[in-house]
């Protein structure tokens, strides 16, 4: 039996809460997310999915209930060590990446490193490290724009792991990939997987959800878990 | 009263502080009351965001509660120039009943501010709030003390006429008089001196080689005891010994004068390391307090141990200023006044 790894109990965020635009985002969800599991939240576009891993990964607090992560009750730390968690045990990799196209390839994956207070030196040291084994280091000095969908895509990885996160939370990674850079994507998460990370990923992507290496699909509606 | 821009920017300050920790203080007894950390339910999660803007803001008023003490200081020395017989702030002061309650009130009230900083600053190194009740317990007890500070401000100002001459520094801290100018002003050097020697050298040798002496640690009202000492003792001597030789004069004992520019603001940095190095003494004090209650660890060992090195480089710098000048004099003519 795995051990858990994040345990949400009875998690519900209202945005503009007690305001005539009162939205339900995530409605009393409970959920034990597993160490070295692959998840992914799936569900219609306002389903609630993105909320969810927003709290997860230590990017907005819940309304009420508790959401435990490795034993740390962190919805319920104050901001600053909140984010310092958020550093420490996360890999963030968002829709269309948001990498910052006037900033080089190596500029751009080292940015998680800054916070944490790493020395320039062994900052470059750590981007070389991964530009290499994701075959980029011929393009670290290139801009983003100047780079190919694949490439961006394995900057944007890259970027997520440089921390060395326990977990990497995906919102929609394939909503603007093809079938290809889709598959190759996939892959990259097998390989994290493997590695030893826990993947949660936001998407309502079919080629996501059949993935052979998910070990669950977990169905949102309408802020709830549909079992 | 007098419509003068330093007249209208103290009322400002006074009042803007007033409003914020009045804003605080009503949100310190919300959250007071409500506060369960163990719950995760919609209304303690709302504390907790409510108390990490409240604590900012209070991190604000606080300072700028002790920056204005200084300001109040230049205040009155401007506007005793529209004042007739008044040569310096004291003059300002004195010309009103409560111009010198309301700088003590000040003073008073910049060490509390000060206080309240440091135990605010404890109570965010934790992950669960443990100072919270005990920061907003403060908070609401000074609540009064910064009604009294805006009620004062407005009594002193409207007190202020400029037909009517004041006294002078000279009056003020004259050694006939019977007031507490006049008192700290007679004090007897010969006995003031040594015991402020004595307290600086006790409380240098006691927090340098006793630190790790435990039973130090628990009675820390003694090293606040002694901070306090040096802090009225410290100001006697300014007054009685330390002016007579900025001035070079026998007869002037101001406190204030020695602040402007004639004297090279020589003030500046004798109170600011006066005030520092009580300020900070006293604070370590709190922090060992605290430790006892709360046990927080490294984080707390760390600051203490800065706190502490603050206030004897502070307090050994303003012993080094406050005797610069009968040096300097003591060299320049070989005898003293």
């Amino acid at each position: 039996m795995k051990e858990s790894l994040i345990v949400l109990k009875n998690v519900t965020k209202i945005y503009n809460e007690g305001q005539i635009n009162e939205v339900v985002s995530v409605n009393n969800i409970s959920l034990d997310i597993k160490k070295n599991e692959m998840i992914v939240l799936k569900g219609p576009s306002g389903s609630g999915k993105t909320t969810l891993i927003a709290m997860m990964g230590c990017l907005l607090k819940p309304t009420s209930g508790d959401i435990n992560i490795m034993g740390k009750s962190i919805s319920k730390l104050p901001e600053k060590f909140m984010n310092q968690f958020k550093l420490q045990y996360f890999g963030f990799i968002f829709q269309n990446f948001q990498l910052i196209s006037e900033l080089s390839v190596a500029d751009n994956v080292e940015l998680p490193l800054y916070p944490l207070g790493v020395k320039p030196a062994m900052r470059r040291e750590m981007s070389l490290k991964l530009l290499e084994r994701f075959n980029l280091k011929h393009r670290q000095d290139f801009k983003i724009k100047e780079l190919s969908g694949g490439e961006q895509q394995r900057v944007a990885i890259i970027r997520a792991i440089i921390n060395q996160p326990e977990i990497l939370l995906a919102d929609e990674p394939t909503a603007h990939l093809d079938t290809e850079l889709s598959q190759s994507y996939l892959e990259y998460m097998k390989v994290l997987k493997v590695s030893g990370l826990s993947v949660i990923i936001a998407s309502h992507d079919p080629r996501v959800c059949e993935f052979s290496e998910v070990d669950r699909v977990i169905e949102i509606k309408d802020g709830q878990l549909k079992l | 009263m007098i419509f003068h821009p330093w007249v209208i920017g103290i009322i400002t300050g006074d009042f803007i502080i007033l409003f914020l920790v009045l804003l605080g203080t009503v949100n310190a007894g919300i959250i007071n009351k409500s506060w369960d950390f163990e719950q995760t339910t919609p209304l303690q999660y709302k504390l907790e965001k409510k108390t990490y803007l409240i604590s900012a803001i209070m991190n604000f008023t606080m300072g700028v509660q002790i920056t204005l003490l200084l300001l109040f200081v230049i205040a009155a020395d401007e506007i005793s120039a529209v004042l007739p017989g008044a040569m310096c702030a004291t003059g300002a002061l004195a010309a009103s009943n409560y111009g010198f309650p309301l700088l003590f009130l000040k003073l008073f009230l910049g060490f509390l501010s000060f206080f309240w900083l440091i135990i605010n600053y404890i109570d965010n190194q934790k992950e669960n709030y443990p100072l919270i009740r005990e920061k907003y317990q403060l908070l609401i007890i000074l609540t009064p003390l910064f009604l009294l500070q805006s009620v004062l401000t407005l009594l002193f100002v409207s007190d202020l006429n400029p037909t009517v001459i004041t006294s002078c520094c000279g009056v003020v801290f004259d050694e006939q008089q019977e007031t507490i100018g006049g008192f700290l002003a007679d004090m007897e050097t010969a006995i003031s001196l040594p015991i402020l020697v004595g307290v600086y050298l006790l409380i240098a040798v006691k927090n340098n080689l006793f630190l790790k002496r435990s039973w130090w640690e628990k009675v820390p009202f003694i090293d606040i005891l002694l901070w306090v000492s040096i802090l009225g003792l410290g100001l006697a001597t300014i007054i009685n010994f330390t002016s007579i030789y900025i001035y070079e004069m026998p007869t002037h004992r101001c406190p204030f004068c020695l602040l402007q520019k004639e004297y090279y603001y020589l003030g500046i940095p004798i109170y600011l390391f006066l005030f520092l190095g009580v300020a900070t003494g006293i604070s370590k004090s709190i922090t060992l307090r605290l430790e006892y209650l709360f046990k927080p660890g490294d984080q707390m060992h760390w600051f203490k141990r800065k706190l502490n090195k603050i206030s004897l480089i502070s307090i050994s710098l303003f012993m080094v200023f406050v005797f610069t000048p009968f040096v300097l004099y003591f060299i320049k003519t070989g005898s003293r006044l």
